[in-house]
């Protein structure tokens, strides 16, 4: 019964998960390691805890308000926001390119990396693809709510005109979900199969015949493997061109247009280099959360953080150059409206928001990182954070600041972001929280099998949780919900 | 009495030479206009037009305007269609684009200058027939949109009666189906998701015989 | 005021799909053949030129912009939309010029190449509208028109009262819907009545002409001209004609000097919209 190497470089566990006998592990694992990967794997699904309950109050009470502001935006109009005709978009659209552009973390990390056969993201690429997937389900909202006339959706599919970039922006984000899905679910496969073989009686019915009915009959069987395979080398070759291109095509909902900053050929990688960046900052936070919450210091450690914040620096350079270009070459010239955008932005209304996007976003994360002693997981960590705020910061510069620029000698409107979009967006935030929530609650966060059958555990700097006995009762004794 | 006669005198000359200076001259000037009788719609009319003083003598360089009244929704009046400058001998010629249907009165209109009066000649009517159908403006007026102005989009088409044959149904889809490389590029995709959609089937359908013996359950 | 009674009491009467959509009411199929013909059959280019020579900002008549004020009449435009907006432009050395701005009813429009459910589009005769009963209200044509010229619902617009007499077209856009777009729609209704728009019409110092390129004529009112030579003499020129939107309004450059004004004499009275003010609890979003 040997292992077996699928092409993407993934290994497909040649025997029953819980057959622990260490001969299809990667080196390294032993029992215990495995028994503690897979308990810690498994436990959110079985047991939630009071602080759980709180913090999906907390989220629902956040939505709740966010509802409320969109029923005032509905009865209203959006007269409600702080949109005028000088300025038609705002935070709805800026939020809406910056969930989309957070998407794209699934697709780096687990396609991109799987592609390019690393193994020290696996533990992480659970977490990615959550991330990619809820994104995109929030993300995608923020449209609707911008439109005037929701109830008119069915006119997109009825008069839906190809020659629209708003259309393909619906198509690529619509194959995009449904691709990201179906990558979340062909690797959760196997974790499924565990989780209905572990979970004891103890848990609820339904439970389990859900996590039954979601393994496929799982057995392992290398007929099975080679299928998984096959299919997780389909999606993965498929998904990176379809990420590539969802955002392309978001960008160029404003690059088809007239206006000055938008106007530019830099946009479709500026957008992509852009989203992976933010991507990448998400995972970090969300690795860091759901590290300390679900005890998984073990199979979580420095590597991750350090490799991914050396990602994180490495597009910080990245954007920096795209940024460089596009202020150079339209900054040497001052042809037509720039000289205003240029002012706007780096001296004008807009000058804190810009610099701190700069400074905060692309300058400080890469000191911290590159950095030896603030390249810790907490060092890390905060760079993720400032780059995930300064991104949405981008957005909206690019959204607002983009629309400012006079077309006509008239005196630049001003924008300020209404209580009903502020709302919104944090019912937007809470409504993301909300499903990783429960994502981590029905999905194991880390990709037990993956990571069993291949990292093993990190050679180095060790966390002292990987020697000591177990803290929890197994699962199977079943606990208090 | 004989100086107050001269100064009579005197004072109607002097009035005589401002007046000519401020209004058009008084010398008598006559102006014939030479135009076709008919032209076909989008054709152009070449006219001419000579202008002669009162003794038959040519006036060059004098500025001649063809005109013909014309209406135009619910303005009218004179419209310059061409204009010309006299040679030596007088001629002025120029030519237009008809591109209205009817009868234009032709005139050719001389405004005067210091010395001449000012002249008008006209001629017979010109008759300018064609048909209509064939525009001279030629433009592509945007995009055309399926559903008004363009063939039916591809949503109505689905929901309409179907007309004629299989084959020319499908070709009637061509046009609404401009944007083929988008669809090829959805179709691709999407069969391969529907590809893996049954690579989980198969998973699901493995046979539980294919299991390994020491596979069996605790 | 619009002569509405015959068209409205046509419809009140209910006299004939056909003769409804003879008058071009039929909302979304827009019925080419019901667009005003030239006398021989042929398919009318509507055009505008705007003669900066006598535009003036309405200085001298003391009024704000006429054009404007004649607009909003007669549409009931929702404050704060100007459909047709005057700008006051600089100019090298100190002066400023006017510069009455329509839609710019481009034939490679934008706003109509973003639409996605086509919303907008293009008639044969050229001129760009809106079907508001088709619009979703997300505002991306207003991002890609370069002109400034389109405007949202972003309230409930008061209703004017022709608005029920008649049902809504997108030829005169009446009543506005909330969460969509209007903008300066050539006023074809008044053409085809053969009239010539409001603005053409309120303007007194007649800088307005409205013409036809394929019959090669254009009026203000009180004169007709050639069109294409008219454009030819006065050296007539578009607005932003690099971006290559191909518009069909065109400008002779000029500061009002032909009625008498200086370019150093700066500033026109704001627009107003008193239609507004005599319908109770009408909300407006002027900031």
């Amino acid at each position: 019964m040997e292992a077996v190497t699928g092409a993407g470089g993934h290994a497909i566990p040649a025997t029953r998960p819980h057959a622990a006998d260490g001969v299809h592990a990667a080196p390294g694992v032993t029992p215990a390691w495995r028994a503690r990967l897979e308990e810690r794997g498994l436990a959110p699904l079985a047991r939630t805890g009071r602080r759980y309950w709180l913090w999906i109050g907390f989220l629902l009470a956040v939505i709740a308000w966010a509802l409320h502001a969109y029923q005032a935006q509905l009865e209203n109009g959006l007269i409600v926001t702080g949109l005028r005709d000088r300025i038609s978009w705002g935070v709805y659209i800026a939020s809406f390119v910056f969930f989309i552009g957070i998407s794209h973390a699934g697709t780096l990390l687990s396609a991109i990396l799987r592609v390019t056969r690393a193994r020290w993201q696996m533990s992480v690429t659970r977490m990615a693809e959550f991330i990619t997937v809820v994104a995109l389900m929030v993300g995608a909202l923020f449209p609707f709510i911008d439109m005037g006339r929701v109830d008119r959706i069915l006119n997109l599919v009825q008069y839906g005109r190809w020659q629209s970039p708003l259309l393909w922006d619906i198509f690529a984000i619509t194959t995009y979900l449904v691709g990201s899905t179906l990558y979340l679910y062909l690797p959760l496969i196997p974790d499924f199969a565990l989780a209905r073989d572990r979970l004891g009686p103890t848990a609820p019915a339904w439970r389990r015949a859900t996590y039954r009915l979601a393994a496929l009959g799982w057995r392992g069987t290398p007929a099975q493997r080679r299928l998984l395979d096959r299919a997780m080398t389909v999606m993965m070759c498929v998904i990176i061109p379809v990420a590539v291109s969802v955002h392309t095509v978001v960008s160029w909902i404003f690059s088809m247009t007239l206006r000055v900053a938008f106007n530019t050929t830099v946009f479709g990688p500026y957008f992509v280099a852009g989203a992976i960046f933010s991507g990448i900052a998400a995972i970090i936070v969300l690795m860091a959360v759901l590290r300390k919450l679900c005890h998984l210091e073990e199979f979580i450690t420095t590597t991750q953080f350090v490799n991914l914040g050396y990602l994180m620096a490495a597009f910080t350079l990245i954007m920096g150059y795209a940024n460089l270009n596009e202020y150079i070459t339209h900054g040497y010239k001052m042809e037509g409206a720039f000289p205003f955008h240029f002012a706007q932005l780096m001296t004008g209304p807009f000058a804190a928001l810009f610099w701190f996007y700069i400074v905060g976003g692309l300058v400080v994360p890469g000191f911290i990182i590159l950095n030896p002693r603030t390249r810790t997981i907490a060092g890390i960590t905060a760079a993720a954070v400032l780059v995930l705020v300064t991104m949405w910061l981008e957005r909206y510069l690019i959204v607002v600041a983009g629309l400012r620029v006079p077309l006509m000698a008239y005196e630049p409107a001003s924008y300020a972001p209404s209580w009903v979009e502020v709302s919104i967006l944090a019912g937007a935030l809470a409504l993301f929280a909300l499903l990783i929530t429960l994502f981590a609650k029905i999905f194991p966060v880390i990709s037990i099998w993956e990571v069993a059958e291949h990292r093993g555990p990190e050679l180095g700097p060790e966390t002292s949780a990987m020697h000591e006995p177990l803290r929890r009762p197994a699962i199977a004794e079943g606990s208090t919900t | 009495m004989s100086r107050f006669f001269s100064a009579v005198l005197v004072a109607l000359a002097m009035l005589a030479a401002t007046a000519g200076t401020a209004l058009a001259g008084s010398l008598p000037a006559r102006l014939t206009l030479t135009a076709p009788a008919a032209a076909a719609l989008g054709e152009t009319v070449s006219v001419r037009a000579q202008l002669v003083d009162g003794q038959g003598g040519p006036l060059r360089s004098a500025r001649i305007t063809f005109v013909a009244p014309m209406s135009f929704l619910n303005g009218g009046g004179d419209v310059a269609l061409t204009e010309g400058i006299t040679d030596k001998e007088g001629y002025a010629a120029g030519s237009f684009v008809v591109r209205v249907v009817g009868t234009l009165a032709l005139r050719a209109v001389f405004r005067g200058d210091e010395l001449y009066a000012a002249a008008e000649a006209s001629a017979q009517q010109l008759a300018i027939e064609g048909e209509g159908g064939h525009s001279f403006y030629a433009e592509h007026a945007g995009v055309r949109i399926p559903g008004l102005n363009e063939p039916p989009s591809f949503g109505q088409v689905l929901l309409m009666e179907p007309q004629g044959s299989l084959l020319a149904q499908m070709l009637a889809l061509w046009p609404a189906m401009s944007g083929w490389p988008i669809a090829g590029a959805l179709v691709v995709i999407w069969s391969l998701y529907g590809s893996v959609v049954l690579l989980l089937f198969k998973i699901a359908g493995v046979k539980r015989s294919e299991a390994r013996p020491s596979e069996v359950a605790p | 005021m619009k002569g509405l009674s015959r068209r409205g009491l046509l419809t009140r009467l209910g006299i004939g799909a056909g003769a409804v959509a003879a008058a071009g009411l039929a909302p979304i199929h827009f019925d080419a053949a019901a667009a005003p013909a030239a006398p021989s059959g042929r398919l009318r280019r509507w055009a505008m030129v705007i003669d900066l020579r006598r535009c003036d900002g309405c200085q001298s008549v003391g009024t704000p912009p006429q054009c404007t004020a004649a607009c909003i009449q007669g549409h009931f435009a929702p404050e704060p939309m100007e459909w047709i907006q005057v700008y006051e432009a600089p100019l090298e050395g100190r002066g400023t010029q006017f510069i009455p701005t329509p839609c710019q009813q481009c034939q490679n429009p934008p706003c109509v190449n973003v639409c996605p459910v086509g919303a907008t589009f293009s008639t044969p005769e050229g001129t760009v509208l809106i079907d508001q009963q088709r619009c979703i209200g997300c505002r991306l044509c207003m991002e890609a028109c370069p002109y400034d010229r389109r405007f949202f619902n972003w309230g409930t617009a008061p209703i004017p009262p022709e608005a029920m007499f008649m049902d809504y077209s997108p030829e005169h856009q009446s009543p506005a819907i909330r969460g969509t777009v209007m903008k300066c729609d050539f006023c074809p209704d008044m053409a085809r009545a053969g009239r010539l728009p409001y603005c053409a019409q309120g303007c007194p110092n007649r800088a307005i002409y409205y013409g036809d390129l394929e019959e090669d004529l254009a009026t203000n009112g009180t004169e007709v001209v050639k069109l294409s030579r008219f454009l030819a003499e006065n050296n007539a020129v578009r607005l932003k004609e690099e971006l290559g939107t191909e518009p069909r309004v065109r400008f002779i450059p000029g500061h009002g000097e032909q009625v008498g004004r200086r370019p150093t004499v700066t500033g026109r009275k704001p627009t107003v919209w008193p239609w507004q003010k005599l319908v109770q609890g009408a909300t407006s979003w002027k900031r």
